[in-house]
């Protein structure tokens, strides 16, 4: 697989949601923000600065880059602590850990597949830290999430290498969407051509 | 976040533009000092001569507005544009695809269906105000409701330019009609510009050059080159598909808006300059009249048939260059040009 062919770890967020925001933002190259997305950079500048500290005999790197070549997978990882005896990445959430959402927890899980392959240490936990409580939740890297991973990274994969815009499929998450302007959910309902025949019928 | 197209004129002779901090801020010739909104900006129209620091334009190129630099006699001699954000060669390869000479009659029909139908309704408009009586022009907009049959079944662009070419004189025909004060001064001799040669023309030109930089932005801001065009052809340093998508508008947008302030008052007469040899200016000071005008009129919204939706007119803007893309991008089968209702 060729460097080019990586998908973004971050992708994989964006499928889970809607697979044509995916499309939208990494084949068509739109972005918009919302107050979400705000509230997110806002948190992670702090984290994204790269950084190697050491506390307690334990290394703390923050925005550290990571890949799998074997997944053709690449991203940023906000924190990773380096234990003795195990590596655990943690993911930073604007939000409540009562929301730990099941994207979370693949977007972490990829994570832990890029560092496995770095490193050839296997890892079975990671943590996500919820801001709003100032707090982390410890998440099990098992096998049904490694696999709902990989299923979902090889759709990403597929969707980004086909170059296909999927249409519209309109739901209560377009409301939150950033990009609901840029999509217009709204107007697959309506042929063209009854658009002109309308247009045209109304002119006597 | 709604693109609103704002548009920030900066056209004071001697004025300078300097970043101050995080803003950026106009000095006039004067001293006096503004500082400008950027938070609600997404495009600068820079003309004669005004200094731009080289931080206020990477400031620009950072933050997405688009800016362009036109030259005192209104030609625009370069832009700026939002660096690498937004570039997707996809949709590109797809527009250059659609726009080659076989492929674009369809884009190129709508537009022109867009454009007729606007003058239509512009037509109409005249008549149920002013004209209910005028056997004359009751004949003329039906000639020209006729041209829409003609479009549909146009075989190539040439044949289309035709159609377009005919609607287009008998719309003009009425434009002296439509004008109801100064009519001495006030009076088209068919259109003609560069120069402009009489009053309404350098305000359609003025106002034409103005709705085109703004196409160019809406142009980009959705991912498209604004140089390949479906109805235009290629032509160095023209931005066909910005014309194109000006056709829909130009009535509806500049034709009522230079009737409009003629028919107030609010330019009259003696706002230009008029040479020797002919040739029409607008004075400084009836430019501006023309471009708070301008702007009052995007603040005004209209009902789209296609998306069902009550939009202002940057936004709805947007919205058609999104259905260009989606278009292009075989999301749906056909370009909806925008028709005023």
């Amino acid at each position: 697989m060729q460097e080019y062919d990586y998908i973004q770890i971050a992708s994989l967020q964006h499928y889970q949601y809607c697979p044509r925001q995916c499309a939208l933002m990494y084949n068509e190259q739109i972005w918009a923000d919302s107050y979400h997305t705000k509230a997110g950079d806002i948190l992670h500048e702090k984290t994204h600065q790269e950084r190697i500290r050491y506390e307690k005999g334990v290394r703390i790197e923050t925005a550290t880059t990571v890949v799998s070549h074997r997944y053709g997978l690449m991203g940023v990882c906000d924190t990773i602590e380096f234990h003795p005896d195990t590596i655990l990445p943690i993911e930073y959430k604007v939000g409540k850990s009562k929301s730990i959402y099941e994207v979370d927890k693949v977007q972490l899980c990829a994570q832990v597949l890029c560092l496995e392959e770095m490193t050839g240490q296997s890892i079975t936990q990671g943590a996500i830290y919820y801001n709003q409580e100032k707090s982390r939740s410890y998440i099990e890297i098992d096998e049904a999430l490694r696999s709902l991973t990989v299923d979902v990274l090889t759709n990403v994969h597929k969707l980004l290498f086909n170059k296909e815009l999927p249409v519209v499929e309109k739901s209560k998450k377009c409301a939150l969407c950033s990009l609901v302007e840029l999509c217009i959910p709204d107007l697959t309902n309506m042929a063209v051509a009854d658009y002109w025949q309308t247009m045209a019928s109304e002119v006597d | 976040m709604k693109k609103m197209l704002n548009t920030l004129f900066i056209e004071s002779p001697k004025s300078s533009l300097r970043m101050e901090g995080e803003s950026i801020v106009l000095r006039l010739a004067n001293g006096e000092k503004k500082k400008l909104p950027t938070l609600n900006i997404d495009s600068l129209v820079i003309r004669g001569s005004v200094y731009v620091s080289s931080r206020v334009l990477a400031y620009c190129a950072k933050h997405g507005i688009l800016v362009s630099y036109f030259s005192v006699n209104d030609r625009m001699l370069f832009k700026i544009d939002r660096s690498l954000a937004g570039s997707n060669v996809l949709l590109r390869r797809a527009q250059h695809e659609a726009t080659k000479a076989e492929n674009a009659l369809p884009v190129a029909k709508s537009i022109v269906m867009g454009k007729i139908l606007n003058q239509h309704h512009e037509l109409q408009r005249y008549k149920r105000e002013y004209a209910k009586e005028d056997r004359r022009l009751i004949e003329d907009i039906s000639k020209l409701k006729h041209q829409l049959r003609y479009v549909e079944l146009a075989k190539d662009l040439d044949e289309l330019r035709g159609y377009e070419g005919v609607t287009s004189s008998l719309y003009f025909k009425y434009f002296n009609d439509r004008i109801r004060k100064h009519k001495r001064e006030f009076f088209m001799k068919g259109r003609n510009r560069r120069p402009p040669m009489d009053r309404v023309n350098a305000l359609l030109s003025y106002g034409y050059q103005v709705l085109y930089h703004d196409m160019i932005g809406l142009v980009e801001s959705v991912g498209l080159d604004p140089a390949m065009g479906f109805l235009h052809r290629d032509r160095p340093g023209r931005m066909s598909l910005a014309l194109d998508m000006m056709e829909e508008f130009r009535s509806l947008v500049i034709d009522r808006l230079v009737i409009r302030l003629i028919n107030l008052g609010q330019i009259t007469p003696e706002d230009f300059d008029i040479s020797a040899s002919g040739s029409v200016r607008i004075k400084d000071k009836a430019r501006r009249i023309f471009l708070e005008g301008y702007v009052d009129q995007k603040r005004e919204s209209y009902f789209h048939f296609y998306t069902g939706e009550k939009l202002k007119l940057p936004h709805l803007w947007h919205v058609q260059g999104q259905l260009l893309a989606r278009y292009l991008r075989g999301n749906i089968e056909g370009y909806p040009a925008f028709v005023v209702r």
